[in-house]
């Protein structure tokens, strides 16, 4: 195992999840020897699952964990009135699995309704609380989720069309690089790098901010994108005597890319 | 997955799951819920994202570890936020030095649960989870190849076979193919979706003991024949221009789509190389030919006779034609075939 020296945005994120936590320990000891009563600890557990390296990766897996603990703690509470604890855990395993997907929960929401379907058969104390434990579970998880995402959007925030703006001028440059012979890079990095910026550009035409991506301009902005990110591409595949070919078409996409109007 | 391994993969992890839970009950292991908790992690995906997901969560478990030795032993007197603070923030930088990508949650947690809720007992607590969660995963892991083992391998082989079917399907219609922007853009979807997968099948030779040939095979795969895919769309345009071709580059093109969709479905289909298919290395020598006598030579006369370009066309697309002719048949040659495959 390579160790590495965390990035920039590693550290600050380290610091914010440091925050949210010192801030749920705090609520933690605020709420004083009853809260280990009402399994208050979870609020930590929530903020340690939030604060993921994007705003919309953090509010999926606190969907997840909320609806598949609700999901899981549901299916097994009423398991558990029939049915002798070990033979609930089978059933309810197979039960989460297969009545989750017909309700069209994703993979991690399955996982997280298992984990509590397994919390409650294998430890007493939770068995015995039943759907109290569902409850107490799922709202600390849920008010950790919460502070976690707060703090998220508190510091160093970076709205979703500016994440957009920044992977595109990040695209121009390894592109300006490429042209320019400067540090060479592989054709997979640059795929790689562009399909994470289409990726970024459909979660904005799902969000509020869709309008500016839907002008005129800023249509014609993302073919330049495309055609010089082609061309780039194929410039490390064409055989050396070509090269000129795609040199000039993405150095000309570039070229108008850079005098057009409209939002990345 | 087709419905049926889906429900016995399912029934495989509940059985499983209920056996090791009633397991480690009887015996009485310390924390012996996390070694349940850690295989069913593990068996959750196939045998090469469950190695990764075990991976993880071994990891994170032994940063929390440490974190946690590291925030309890210091002093007793430091209240409980400032440790709290200190514990998520170490365990974060820990797990990114150790180039974890989701391990850290999971050594959070174990940082949360010393803390907050096994304040008194934390070294037990930790100590022991972080054991059995290793303990979980190197079951897990076992189970996960001996037990109807779902591979990587072979979901990845089938999804490439159906991008390369898909293909050779865009490579026999280059003219004919009014939606053509579409159907690239979704293979390149595709294209991407394997790519994603490659981690995996890596994870998976690590454990399976196996060459490396399956990964190297798959990216060469994606990589020529991601250079195939390009070369269609950039035609599929260059050829839609109602341009004239003259007879003996027209003919070459038809040769190079024809051979070239026989190799693509030799190649899904694994059948040795036919006699047709063999013929690509001469196609090429005259594609090669054609184009410089056509397409790359400055003095191409215009206008002269249908057996030139059409004055229209620019310049710059004739060798962008020239370009995408020859990187596509070199692509096509560069396939690797399945015979080096496992």
């Amino acid at each position: 195992m390579a160790l590495r020296s965390p990035s920039a945005a590693q550290i600050r994120n380290a610091l914010q999840v440091g925050f949210a936590g010192f801030l749920a320990g705090g609520l933690f000891l605020f709420a004083g020897t009853d809260a280990t009563r009402v399994d208050a600890f979870y609020l930590a557990y929530g903020v340690a699952r939030s604060l993921l390296p994007t705003p919309e990766a953090s509010l999926k897996a606190a969907r997840a964990r909320v609806i598949g603990t609700v999901f899981g703690g549901f299916v097994v509470v009423l398991l558990l009135q029939s049915v002798s604890n070990w033979l609930a855990v089978g059933i309810g395993y197979v039960l989460i699995k297969l009545v989750g997907r017909r309700l069209g929960f994703d993979q991690a929401t399955l996982t997280n309704a298992v984990i509590m379907a397994v919390l409650l058969v294998a430890v007493p104390d939770y068995q015995a609380m039943g759907g109290l434990y569902v409850l107490y579970r799922s709202l600390w998880h849920l008010a950790g989720l919460m502070i976690g995402m707060a703090i998220e959007r508190l510091f160093w925030f970076t709205p979703l069309l500016k994440r957009l703006q920044h992977s595109e001028s990040d695209l121009i440059q390894r592109l300006d690089d490429l042209l320019g012979e400067g540090p060479a890079q592989r054709h997979q990095e640059l795929i790689k790098a562009y399909a994470a910026h289409c990726t970024l550009r459909t979660l904005v035409l799902s969000s509020d901010q869709a309008h500016k991506l839907t002008t005129p301009d800023s249509q014609e902005r993302q073919e330049w994108l495309e055609q010089a990110v082609r061309h780039g591409v194929a410039l490390q595949r064409v055989p050396k005597e070509l090269e000129a070919i795609d040199s000039e078409g993405c150095g000309e996409a570039l070229h108008q890319l850079k005098s057009c109007g409209g939002s990345a | 997955m087709t419905s049926t391994p889906q429900l016995a993969l399912i029934l495989r992890n509940g059985l499983l799951l209920m056996l090791f839970l009633a397991a480690v009950n009887r015996t009485g292991l310390p924390e012996g819920l996390f070694l349940a908790l850690a295989i069913l992690v593990v068996l959750e995906a196939d045998l090469g994202g469950g190695v990764i997901a075990g991976r993880e969560r071994m990891l994170g478990s032994l940063m929390g570890l440490l974190t946690v030795v590291i925030t309890s032993g210091v002093s007793a007197l430091i209240p409980i936020p400032a440790k709290v603070f200190g514990g998520f923030l170490m365990v974060r930088l820990f797990s990114f030095s150790a180039g974890l990508s989701s391990g850290y949650i999971v050594g959070g947690h174990v940082v949360a649960g010393s803390l907050l809720n096994h304040p008194d007992d934390w070294w037990y607590y930790a100590f022991w989870r972080t054991v059995m969660t290793i303990l979980g995963v190197f079951i897990g892991v076992l189970l996960s190849r001996h037990v109807y083992s779902q591979r990587t391998v072979s979901t990845w082989r089938r999804r490439c076979d159906s991008w390369i079917e898909d293909l050779a399907e865009g490579l026999g219609n280059l003219k004919a193919r009014p939606d053509h922007e579409r159907h690239y853009l979704e293979l390149r979807e595709r294209r991407n979706a394997l790519r994603r997968a490659l981690p995996q099948m890596i994870a998976e030779q690590s454990v399976t003991g196996n060459r490396l040939d399956d990964v190297q095979w798959a990216q060469e795969t994606l990589q020529h024949g991601s250079s195939v895919m390009s070369c269609c769309r950039d035609l599929s345009m260059l050829l839609g221009l109602n341009q004239r071709l003259p007879p003996e580059l027209a003919e070459s093109i038809n040769d190079l789509q024809t051979i070239g969709q026989q190799r693509l479905h030799q190649l899904c289909s694994g059948r040795p190389p036919s006699a047709k298919a063999t013929s690509l290395d001469a196609l090429q020598q005259r594609l090669q030919q054609v184009v410089e006598k056509h397409l790359l030579q400055l003095n191409v006369e215009t206008g002269h006779s249908e057996a030139t370009i059409e004055p229209a066309s620019s310049s710059r697309q004739r060798q962008l034609l020239a370009c995408r002719l020859l990187l596509l048949s070199d692509a096509l040659g560069q396939l690797p075939t399945r015979e080096r495959m496992q």
